[in-house]
């Protein structure tokens, strides 16, 4: 049995709201191992987004506690959670978020130059050219679609050797069939790197083929 | 995280030039912030450096060491320990003789390096060209033009000087030291050399003799010797300092720099408003890339630091680029100037280039600092969710900072603290006041105006956030608060100098005017001359006792005042008082008097430590008449007129031998009709001081070009600064637009609601302009520049030129707004 890479155990988050207290999520328990994949299902408002944003440190609860590569976050500060991110995560948002002054080549780059890895220029080059782009390795996010912008930043995501990616909306802006390819695309590489994946999704096929699968409605899981 | 500061500045490198567009209002106002404040630092720098060099000309050195005692050894050797260069002069009155004539001259023997700074110019005729190549040698003497009249001469004729007899060889056309000798020496003057001082036999032991210790050397050195020769002076002995030599000069200089220093201060603060502005919206584009740098596991510091350099970069770039700029403009200004402007200006220094660099960083990183703070605080959900802002900080910090930035900017630049913390507290109490009044308005005009679509629309940007609405009113209302500050001080400043010295400023002194032939002179010289000063009579008189004490026994040993009571003084009596004299304490002529009242200048009555009632007898022609100290006045004595120690009250003088004295203007094609003048009134004496004023007056052009150089910087600055502004609005703006357009209205519909916008923001910013202009330009009148304050009806044309001009920058900002389809908008605000 693998160890659990991310357990999450009674977590709430509320924020204030003209004077009171507005419960986004609530009770929120989950155990993901090495290697699983889980998808976060619901409807908009339903609190996916902040529940992903909980599991990859970009915020704290306001209750509970969660275990990420075996580092509890709500014991660490900003900076710290900073340094947990930069090891064990990976990020593939909606909305791709490439930087635009960089080439496709640079953003992939990026987050192994951040962590000073070597060779960064061969071994994102070799991620581009397995997710098809080889032949799009100078050009700017602007020059790219909507679908090879999103095979970059999956790029981008695995560049750093995340042990965990964190998925939102990966096919939210993209049509049904550069959807498949992408989700496609995504699952491949789990596969060859033993990532694990935690996906927020609207799509009931991509969520089906998680090994998990949570719902949530207002804030609590079905 | 271990990401090392390399890999963040090559990205911050390849993000600055790839960017290069995000980053063009911040270039270019820091550019103009630093270009303009370097011109004018190199400028001022090389101006007061060739006007003090011209002033040191007035003086003939840089310090002057004079009395009627000599020198003593511990003076000179301290002098020459200091290593300073020095020459000396020796002065006195004697009798100069032709063949036909006798005429009193004023001396000066000279050694052949004098002067050490400017120059001796004369002539071989009078007709003939002024040149300095000649050089005075033993065995001759150089007159003025009135010595060659009255003793008859041409050049090459013999004189007789004391015992010797001397060569006329040359006019003497000018000699710098004369300004610096004040107007007290009326007597013509002659230049001698000093191998043939004993010759004359005029120094004698009992002979009055002027000695004048000439020193030049480096800044540091000039003022050590200042201090430390103090206690070596004798009581007969003076320093003179260039402030001494021409206080009416330094005046112009010292106004003219903190005007250049003003002018430079406001396109800093222009480039101030520029730089807050773009970084704010530099700061809220980059917040999505700050969060994801954050995902990626950067620490707040490592986001902020990225950010940083960048900043630093481009305004390393822009500054350095800036002072390069300043340096070309200048070097172009004094080109331009050459004719103006004496052959050799000193260079100017690279501290000021990198002064100027030095203000351009800390006004970037004050004024762009806290929003870029912003990005050091986004929380990483920001990418998640775009509502996730970033956390509020200790914003008074932040503001306090700015706040810090620009009073040592201000300080720096306006020399001043007084003024700097003046014009700061006003500016934060005035801007916090009409803030205050401009909210109260947008809230009224929210309620009334909400039913209006076109003025819901157009002011729809202004009313829903009335925050950035009433900094962008500030900040417009700044920055033509600004422009129009600086227009305004340039024409009243200039003004108000012209009239201190307006262009027929009388140039020339006639004295020993016979009563007789007055009004023959009078009549004749009216002819000549478009300004001629009221005329004076003057009796000569020696204060012998005060209040029955004698001046021998009331004056204490070695008082500076000796050598005044030592000769007979130029007593005058006139019914009103002179121009440039004021009343400091005391009545212009009491109705009624015991004794003959005196007016004393105040200068003179601290040396003979005279008060108001003190009784002064004076000795006039052998007879003594008691005086009362009636008042004390002060005297400017740089205006080129008549001006007097001691005046009377009309009534007790007019029986005793006298002459008259008045000064008078004219213009160098005038000539001839002088001579005649002279010719006709052998015994009058005219003095040229010509030199004296072209020399100031070509300073004062000199100053009025500068400042009309720098309006365009300052106007430049403005401009940027507007755009800056709209450019902030620009995204949102093509939103709304994009929406309308494509909800069908037409382009002119969006145009005309930019117009009302941009037209209602730049007439609310005149008005706050307009009171703002008012009340600063008030205290600046008051108390940096002393001149007199009257409103200005004509800035109530600032509300229209405000909504001309940022209608006019809107529109041109906003261009693009309107003339992109809407599917190209809707997809570019995606």
């Amino acid at each position: 049995m693998q160890k659990p890479i991310l357990v999450a155990k009674r977590v709430g988050k509320s924020v204030p709201l003209n004077g009171e207290a507005l419960t986004i999520l609530k009770d929120i328990s989950l155990t993901v191992h090495q290697g699983e994949s889980l998808a976060i299902v619901g409807r908009s408002g339903s609190g996916k987004s902040t529940l992903l944003g909980l599991l990859a440190g970009l915020d704290t609860p306001s209750s509970g506690s969660i275990l990420l590569a075996r580092q509890k976050l709500e014991q660490l500060n900003e900076d710290e959670r900073a340094a947990v991110r930069a090891q064990h995560v990976g990020f593939v948002f909606q909305s791709f978020q490439l930087l635009n002054s960089l080439t496709a080549l640079e953003n992939v780059m990026l987050p192994i130059e951040l962590k000073q890895m070597p060779n960064a220029r061969i071994q994102a080059t070799e991620l581009l050219k397995r997710v098809g782009l080889s032949h799009r390795l100078t050009h700017y996010p602007t020059q790219l679609s909507g679908g090879e912008q999103q095979r970059v930043a999956i790029a981008r995501a695995f560049a750093a050797e995340p042990s965990i990616l964190f998925a939102d909306e990966p096919t939210g802006n993209l049509d049904h069939a550069t959807g498949n390819m992408v989700t496609q695309l995504l699952f491949d590489l789990n596969k060859e790197a033993g990532t694990t994946l935690v996906l927020v999704t609207h799509d009931p096929n991509l969520a089906a083929r998680c090994q998990q699968q949570i719902s949530l409605e207002a804030g609590k899981i079905q | 995280m271990t990401t090392s500061y390399n890999t963040l500045a090559t990205l911050a490198i390849k993000q600055s030039w790839r960017e290069a567009r995000a980053f063009t209002v911040l270039f270019f106002a820091l550019l103009v912030a630093v270009a303009s404040s370097s011109t004018v630092g190199f400028f001022a720098e090389r101006l007061h450096l060739a006007m003090t060099s011209k002033a040191s000309e007035f003086l003939g050195a840089d310090l002057v060491v004079s009395g009627t005692a000599d020198a003593t050894e511990e003076q000179l050797s301290l002098a020459h320990s200091l290593g300073l260069t020095g020459t000396h002069t020796v002065e006195f009155s004697t009798m100069l003789a032709s063949q036909e004539e006798m005429v009193l001259a004023n001396i000066k023997a000279i050694t052949a390096d004098y002067p050490l700074k400017g120059e001796l110019r004369s002539q071989s005729a009078l007709q003939a060209s002024e040149t300095t190549k000649y050089t005075l040698e033993a065995g001759h003497i150089w007159l003025e033009a009135s010595l060659f009249d009255r003793l008859q001469l041409t050049p090459g004729d013999t004189v007789e000087v004391g015992a010797t007899h001397l060569t006329a060889s040359r006019i003497l056309s000018h000699e710098p030291a004369q300004a610096g000798s004040g107007m007290g020496a009326f007597q013509p003057l002659a230049l001698i050399h000093q191998d043939d001082l004993s010759a004359t036999q005029a120094v004698q032991a009992g002979s009055r003799i002027f000695y004048r210790y000439l020193w030049l050397g480096d800044a540091t050195a000039i003022s050590k010797y200042q201090q430390q020769v103090a206690p070596l002076l004798l009581p007969q002995q003076r320093v003179q300092t260039l402030e001494d030599a021409s206080p009416p000069l330094f005046q112009t200089l010292n106004k003219a720099q903190q005007y250049l220093n003003l002018t430079s201060l406001v396109a800093v603060l222009l480039a101030s408003v520029g730089i807050a502005l773009s970084a704010t919206h530099f700061a809220q584009n980059r917040l999505q890339q700050a969060a994801l740098l954050r995902c990626f596991g950067l620490s707040r510091r490592q986001t902020l630091s990225l950010f940083m350099l960048q900043l630093l970069l481009v305004g390393a770039l822009a500054a350095s680029l800036g002072a390069v700029i300043g340096w070309g403009a200048q070097k172009a200004l004094f080109y331009m100037l050459a004719d103006l402007l004496p052959q050799w200006i000193p260079e100017a220094t690279l501290s000021t280039g990198l002064f100027s660099v030095g203000i351009g960083l800390l006004i970037l990183f004050c004024f762009a600092l806290p929003p870029l703070l912003a990005l050091g605080r986004v929380p990483p959900m920001h990418v998640l969710r775009q509502e996730a802002a970033p956390l509020p900080t200790q914003a008074w910090i932040i503001y306090a900072l700015a706040l810090l930035g620009l009073t040592l900017t201000m300080w720096q630049l306006s020399l001043n603290i007084g003024l700097t913390l003046l014009l700061l507290t006003g500016g934060l109490a005035t801007a916090f006041l009409l803030g205050v009044a401009v909210y109260g308005l947008l809230a009224l005009l929210n309620q009334r105006l909400s039913s209006h679509l076109s003025w819901r629309l157009s002011l729809g940007h202004l009313l829903q956030t009335p925050l950035l609405a009433i900094s962008q009113l500030l900040a417009f209302a700044l920055i033509m608060l600004a422009m129009s500050l600086v227009v305004l001080l340039r024409n009243e400043l200039l003004e108000n100098w012209q009239q201190q010295l307006p262009k027929d400023a009388p140039n020339h002194f006639a004295f020993n005017i016979m009563p007789h032939e007055q009004a023959g002179f009078a009549q004749q010289l009216n002819q000549i001359s478009s300004n001629v000063s009221p005329y004076y009579p003057m009796a000569p008189g020696r204060l012998t006792h005060v209040n029955g004490i004698p001046i021998k026994t009331y004056l204490p040993d070695n008082s500076p005042a000796e050598r005044t009571v030592q000769r007979d003084l130029n007593l005058t009596w006139t019914q009103t008082l002179p121009q440039g004299n004021q009343i400091i304490s005391g009545q212009w002529w009491p109705s009624q008097s015991e004794l003959a009242p005196i007016s004393v200048e105040d200068k003179l009555a601290k040396r003979l430590q005279l008060t108001l009632g003190d009784k002064v007898t004076f000795n006039l022609g052998g007879q003594p008449l008691e005086s009362q100290v009636a008042n004390i006045r002060s005297v400017d004595w740089g205006l080129v007129q008549p001006n007097f120690f001691i005046i009377f009250a009309p009534g007790y003088l007019e029986a005793l031998p006298h002459t008259w004295l008045a000064s008078f203007y004219v213009n160098s094609g005038r000539t001839a009709e002088l001579h005649a003048l002279r010719q006709k009134y052998p015994a009058v004496s005219l003095l040229n001081v010509k030199t004296v004023l072209t020399q100031l007056q070509s300073i004062m052009a000199q100053v009025s070009l500068a400042i009309e150089s720098l309006l365009i910087f300052v106007l430049i600055a403005g401009f940027m600064v507007l755009l800056a502004g709209i450019q902030t609005t620009l995204s949102s703006r093509i939103q709304q637009s994009a929406l309308l357009r494509s909800l069908g209205t037409k382009r002119s519909f969006i145009q005309r609601l930019h117009v009302m916008e941009f037209a209602s923001l730049g007439a609310a910013s005149g008005i706050l302009a307009w009171i703002a202009t008012e009340l600063t330009s008030f205290a600046l009148y008051r108390w940096a520049f002393e001149i007199p304050w009257q409103p200005h009806p004509w800035l109530c044309l600032l509300p229209l030129a405000g909504a001309l001009l940022i209608c006019g920058v809107g529109m041109l900002g906003t261009r693009r707004v309107a003339v992109t389809s809407p599917i190209q908008i809707l997809h570019h605000s995606n």
